[in-house]
């Protein structure tokens, strides 16, 4: 794939354009933006065409939705206009606020862009290529540069100085799904259903517009901020980056897909693994692998799932090594969802992502019209608004009140 | 009834069988736990978790036998009378021979000793070490409560069950060998006269020697004694050091313990000499009691184990930045120690009680003593007191020296060895050499005869009047005195080094002026005035260097000069706090590389070993990697060129190996090709990484350098963890199968695996799943050697001798005709070499 994103790169990008792209690109960008928003629609009319609904309700939802195109056009907009004013960016321009998680291969920094006042989020990827190498990668991470669209993270730019490439990233001040999981616990399932709408409308933008696939759908990288939006971030556009990162790091947790783990053909429908581990792992609060027992699901959900065993064997809480992690995803069956806790819509969802044969996985466009989608689209829920309930209630009372939003931006990874 | 009869003896067989289950389960656990405590570094941190962890299995092994005993009736129970057994928990706890005999004499079983309290523990302790006491103490109290939690039918339940049954302290000299030395010089000398060490014949003139001695006296007197200690010097326990209790508390009365049996008393007699070798007794006995003659003690207690040497510290807290604790000799963090005013002694302030009251006594006679005292409880086997045989059975297990490693010291054709192990002994933390599981009564013999050796030296100094006043005058040195002791340290010092060199301990009376010619094994020793120490060890002022040529996980390589070009690989060391044993293992494996000479391998010109000043300095090598030639370059390699290569790795890896040097992180990036030649680099060194990223910032993740999986084989990446530090379970055969790998990218010009996510090259690869060799121009022969390399079955893989004979067999013929690389054919091998 990464092949994919190299030719992508060689056709949409003038030659020269590297160092004029910044001042080049919002005007490339809006026709793009528009074919975006444009093809919003098409998916909402076939997802209303899937579902009988009564013409009111569809005029009604039809309505809400061209409203928040335009709310997000705007905030595009807004942003692409922010972009134009700054330019080429260098290491100079920075102010450095403070540090907001490591990422894959590198940390992600808060800073300020001094001339202007924005705050990003800037992820470091320690890198010592040669110089063609660089300028290789740069230019492949331009492409993100029409990366335009309501749930992809803004980019601002990249560059390279000293043995470090630098990209630089709409500072999404909520924190990423991971961070929030671990202050809430776990996440409800409406609140569920909003992101992984925003997430399918991210991940088939870059397929069909940019032919990218993401590659590495997980927690960490889905973002929020407090205005209530959800953004994919961190998705492989460079396959170049890829080759030259000098350090992979490998931890507890891994959302690849068996058949990326056996070394086969991989595609798209990886990602829809990816996505639906994520989504289990978000709903009962930890990673799902190896599935927790009944007791551990007990004590998560309070007693409502006493009556059932989850017909795996009981798991002590014992670290694994990664191989027998890995080899758990290949060779054992796929983690689901404890029964009788969720709706019976979610559950079918996520069994659907998390088939072990990518070709029994549903893919992503009838994921768009699965009806827990379509009902989370129908009422989208207010993540903003819901964050901060799920972390007041994971508090337990202290710092209910509105300074948490605040304290999340400085404490929570905005971007990464 | 019938049917219930059946089913109480089906009950009955499943719990036998089970009983028996448990009891392999407890085999393996114990062996290996003896192991760890005699054969690795326990001061590491990864040794004591270890430990700890295996402390824990067996009190659930233990304790579950016990439970599944006790439901059982009578009948059942007398079957099962020896399970679990008593004698194998008490070697488990870390008991001495002696306290195991005396409590086994008293006890009938396990239950029954689970029954005693505390105070009944210590008393039938009473002759063993603190922290013998301690041990069982606390073992006890785990099994109990590990048991009552299993009895509620709670066996999950989360108790701490270790109780640290290794030895706490690593004394920094090698105080054996000291000791020894000074009984040599004293009055050995004549009967072992240029033996150089090695004579096997020695322990027997020892054992003539001390068949005379009367038999030894009770050790097993408790620290009752103690109410004297402030007033006699003797009263064994002046030091606060907790483990020295057993040490001194000789009776006058020898035959005294009747419940002691036959094998203690070598043990006792050691005891006695451990007073007389303790710091004080040695470094003094040259001005008081030389040349006594070895006589009767009239009583052993008059010296006891006592440490005369009385002048408690006087510490103030401080604030240096990073300092060694003196006593553990773990590092100590930022503010978190103590400093003694008078002599800058350094300590923990946890460490602080055990400290002795050494002040003003250099810190080689602290540890001669704490040596003593730690050792002289003596392990099972390990006791043994100086002779040799412990000594050498004590190197290994630091300096890990792989060829050495495996020899039983008591066995007097080791002494080959036991010149390093003097160097080693001071350092070891692991007192109890590896005993082989399986005691022969040779060793014990050998043990025995080098306790007795050592019995006379003793006496000679106890009974001599001098002693007797010098031992009690100097609780308030004067400087002067100070002095003297600290110059007497330093010939001692030099002459413990010419010692070590000349071979083994025993040899004590050879005259120091022989080290000379003699190579030190001695790195260990950075501080000491050895001149062969100081070959290795590099002063980080003597080094230019100049600039960078290299980066790697270990460091900065960087051109440099000493005595001309050198290549200095400058160690990136972030936090030092708690890497002490990685520290250790630094230096144990550079001592390896000075042994190493081989065209195809860097030379090893010395280290800088002082922390944060970690260095290695190597020849430089002229060439570049063929990382840099496969890789970056793309350059290509015949067929021919590519045997060429290999052959000459496989030369290097196979000496390499001979020496018992396992390479660790064999890759083309650690290959240099000098004009044709083959020069390998980095070996030994991998454990380093620890030191630079044991504690990765990202704690739940492992960062895995590119290219590096494809150079593991399937046993180490199916042990890669995310948490643990990497502990790879590396031997010759991983080095096997990373030259695979090299061999591999020789042929192909990448990386196997390319272009994968480490995730699916760990699950492939630890599955058994190998690069496909489809596309590959190469012959049969070729693609053999790589698939026999990349063995999944460690034991299917090559060695490095058999890998050479196999690639100089490779007809050239064939090779030159093969299809991958026609047009280079012609003039590969020659132009290129």
């Amino acid at each position: 794939m990464s092949k994919m994103s190299k030719n992508k790169l060689n056709l949409t990008l003038p030659p020269g354009s590297i160092d004029t792209a910044p001042a080049v690109t919002p005007s490339n960008m809006t026709p793009q933006l528009k074919s975006a928003t444009a093809s919003e629609p098409f998916y909402r009319r076939q997802g209303l065409a899937g579902k009988s609904k009564t013409s009111i309700e569809a005029l009604t939802e039809r309505l809400e939705q061209i409203e928040m195109d335009d709310t997000q056009r705007r905030r595009i907009e807004v942003f692409l206009c922010q972009k134009e004013k700054i330019g080429e960016l260098s290491d100079d321009d920075f102010e450095k606020l403070g540090e907001l998680g490591q990422g894959n291969g590198g940390v992600v920094m808060k800073v300020r862009h001094k001339s202007t006042g924005l705050i990003m989020a800037r992820k470091l990827i320690h890198l010592e290529v040669k110089p063609a190498i660089k300028k290789q990668i740069i230019r492949e991470l331009k492409v993100l540069h029409e990366c335009n669209f309501a749930h992809i993270v803004g980019f601002y730019g990249a560059f390279y100085s000293d043995g470090e490439i630098s990209i630089c990233m709409e500072y999404m001040d909520g924190g990423s799904l991971d961070l929030i999981l671990k202050k809430a616990g776990r996440i409800p399932e409406s609140i569920l259903g909003t992101i992984t709408s925003a997430v399918l409308k991210g991940l088939s933008y870059l397929r069909d517009k940019h032919a990218i696939m993401h590659r590495d759908v997980k927690p960490s990288n889905i973002l929020v901020n407090s205005n209530g939006e959800i953004k994919i971030c961190d998705f492989g556009v460079s396959g170049q980056l890829i080759d030259s990162m000098a350090n992979s790091f490998v931890g507890t947790r891994s959302y690849m897909s068996p058949e990326r783990l056996q070394g086969t053909h991989y595609s798209v429908q990886s990602d829809i693994w990816s996505l639906g581990l994520s989504l289990v792992e978000m709903a009962i609060g930890m990673y799902p692998i190896p599935p927790p027992d009944t007791k551990t699901l007990a004590a998560i959900f309070g007693g409502q799932n006493e009556d059932h065993s989850p017909g795996q064997a009981p798991n002590s809480p014992r670290p694994m090594a990664i191989f027998e992690l890995l080899d758990y995803i290949v060779n054992e069956p796929p983690p689901k969802l404890p029964p009788g806790i969720f709706s019976d819509e979610f559950t079918d969802f996520v069994d659907r992502c998390l088939k072990k044969n990518p070709d029994e996985r549903a893919d992503l466009k009838s994921l768009m019209n699965h009806g827990w989608i379509r009902a989370a689209d129908a009422e989208p829920v207010d993540i903003a608004g819901c964050k901060k309930c799920i972390l007041s209630s994971a508090k337990k009372g202290q710092n209910i009140s509105q300074e948490i939003a605040g304290e999340t931006i400085s404490e929570d990874a905005g971007a990464e | 009834m019938d049917a219930d009869s059946g089913y109480e003896i089906k009950r009955a067989r499943d719990a036998i069988q089970m009983i028996e289950t448990i009891q392999s389960m407890i085999d393996v656990s114990a062996n290996r736990l003896e192991g760890l405590r005699t054969q690795c570094s326990t001061s590491a941190e990864l040794t004591q978790q270890e430990i700890r962890t295996l402390e824990g299995k067996l009190v659930k092994h233990f304790s579950r036998q016990l439970v599944i005993k006790a439901k059982f009736g009578e009948e059942l129970q007398r079957e099962l009378r020896d399970v679990p057994s008593l004698r194998q928990w008490l070697r488990v706890v870390g008991l001495s021979v002696d306290a195991i005999e005396a409590v086994c004499s008293r006890i009938p079983s396990l239950e029954a000793l689970r029954e005693r309290s505390e105070h009944e523990l210590r008393a039938l302790l009473c002759g063993a070490r603190d922290e013998e006491v301690r041990r069982l103490g606390r073992a006890m109290q785990r099994l109990r409560s590990y048991t009552e939690a299993l009895a509620r039918g709670d066996g999950s339940v989360e108790l701490p069950l270790y109780w640290d049954s290794w030895e706490q302290r690593h004394g920094r000299g090698s105080p054996r060998s000291r000791e020894e030395r000074n009984h040599h010089k004293k009055n050995s000398a004549p009967k072992i006269q240029g033996n150089g060490g090695k004579s096997p014949t020695t322990p027997v003139s020892k054992r003539k020697q001390n068949s005379h001695l009367p038999a030894p006296d009770s050790l097993t007197k408790s620290r009752s004694h103690e109410s004297q200690l402030s007033v006699k010097p003797d009263a064994s326990d002046h030091s606060d050091n907790s483990q020295s209790s057993a040490v001194g508390n000789t009776e006058g009365s020898p035959p005294a313990s009747p419940r002691e049996p036959e094998p203690e008393y070598p043990q006792r007699n050691y005891n006695t000499n451990t007073h007389h070798g303790s710091p004080m007794g040695g470094p003094r006995s040259p001005r008081v009691g030389v040349n006594t003659t070895p006589m009767v003690p009239v009583s052993v207690s008059a010296v006891g184990g006592c440490m005369a040497h009385d002048i408690a510290h006087r510490f103030t807290k401080t604030f240096n930045m990073i300092a060694t604790c003196d006593y553990c000799d773990k590092q100590m963090l930022f503010g978190s120690g103590l400093k003694c005013k008078e002599c800058k002694f350094k300590c923990h302030r946890e460490c602080e009680s055990k400290v002795p009251p050494s002040c003003g006594l250099p810190q080689e006679f602290v540890n001669v003593f704490k040596e003593k005292i730690h050792k002289d409880a003596g392990y099972y086997l390990s006791s043994p007191s100086a002779g040799r045989g412990m000594v050498a059975s004590v190197t290994p297990t630091r300096r890990a020296r792989p060829p050495t490693q495996h020899h039983y010291s008591g066995n007097p054709d080791s002494s080959s060895n036991t010149s390093s192990c003097n160097s080693s002994t001071p350092s070891s933390p692991a007192l109890a050499p590896a005993a082989p599981p399986t005691p022969q009564s040779h060793h014990h013999y050998q043990l025995n005869t080098g306790r007795r050796f050592h019995f006379p030296d003793v006496k000679p100094t106890v009974s001599s009047p001098n002693h007797t006043s010098a031992v009690q005058s100097p609780a308030r040195t004067t400087v002067d005195t100070k002095q003297d002791l600290t110059s007497s340290i330093r010939s001692e010092g030099s002459g413990r080094v010419s010692l070590s060199g000349s071979g083994s301990t025993d040899s004590g009376g050879a005259p120091r002026d022989n080290s000379v010619d003699m190579p030190s094994h001695d790195d260990r020793w950075p501080r000491q005035n050895s001149l062969s120490m100081k070959e290795w060890d590099i002063p980080y002022d003597e080094l230019k260097l100049y600039e960078v040529i290299g980066a790697g996980r270990f460091g900065t390589v960087y051109r440099g000069s000493w005595h001309g070009a050198v290549a200095v690989k400058v160690l990136h060391v972030h936090a030092l706090n708690d890497h002490c044993a990685p520290l250790d293992t630094f230096k144990h494996e550079v001592a390896t590389f000075r042994k190493t000479r081989h065209e195809n391998l860097v030379l090893f010109m010395g280290a800088c070993m002082k922390p944060p000043r970690l260095a290695i300095v190597t020849s430089l090598c002229k060439g570049m990697t063929l990382y840099t030639h496969i890789h970056l370059r793309k350059d290509k390699f015949t067929a021919n060129k590519s045997v060429l290569v290999a052959q000459q790795i496989s030369q290097g890896m196979g000496y390499l190996h001979a020496r018992g040097i396992i390479h660790k992180d064999l890759k083309t990036k650690n290959i240099f090709l000098e004009n044709g030649k083959v020069v390998i680099t980095d070996f030994g060194l991998f454990s380093v990484t620890k030191l630079c990223f044991g504690n990765n910032a990202r704690g739940d993740s492992l960062g895995i350098p590119s290219g590096w999986l494809c150079y593991l084989a399937p046993e180490l990446v199916r042990a890669l963890r995310p948490h643990a530090s990497l502990h790879l379970p590396f031997s010759k055969q991983t080095d096997v199968y990373a030259f695979g790998t090299v061999w591999y990218e020789l042929l192909c010009g990448e990386y196997p695996f390319k272009g994968q996510p480490a995730e699916a090259i760990i699950w492939q690869v630890g599955k058994g799943a190998k690069q496909s060799l489809a596309n590959m121009q190469a012959s049969r022969d070729i693609k053999d050697i790589l698939m026999l390399c990349w063995s999944y079955r460690e034991s299917e893989r090559p060695d490095f001798p058999h890998l050479l004979s196999t690639l100089e067999k490779l007809p050239r013929k064939r090779l030159a005709r093969s299809p991958s690389h026609p047009v280079h054919l012609s003039r590969s091998a020659d132009s290129v070499f």
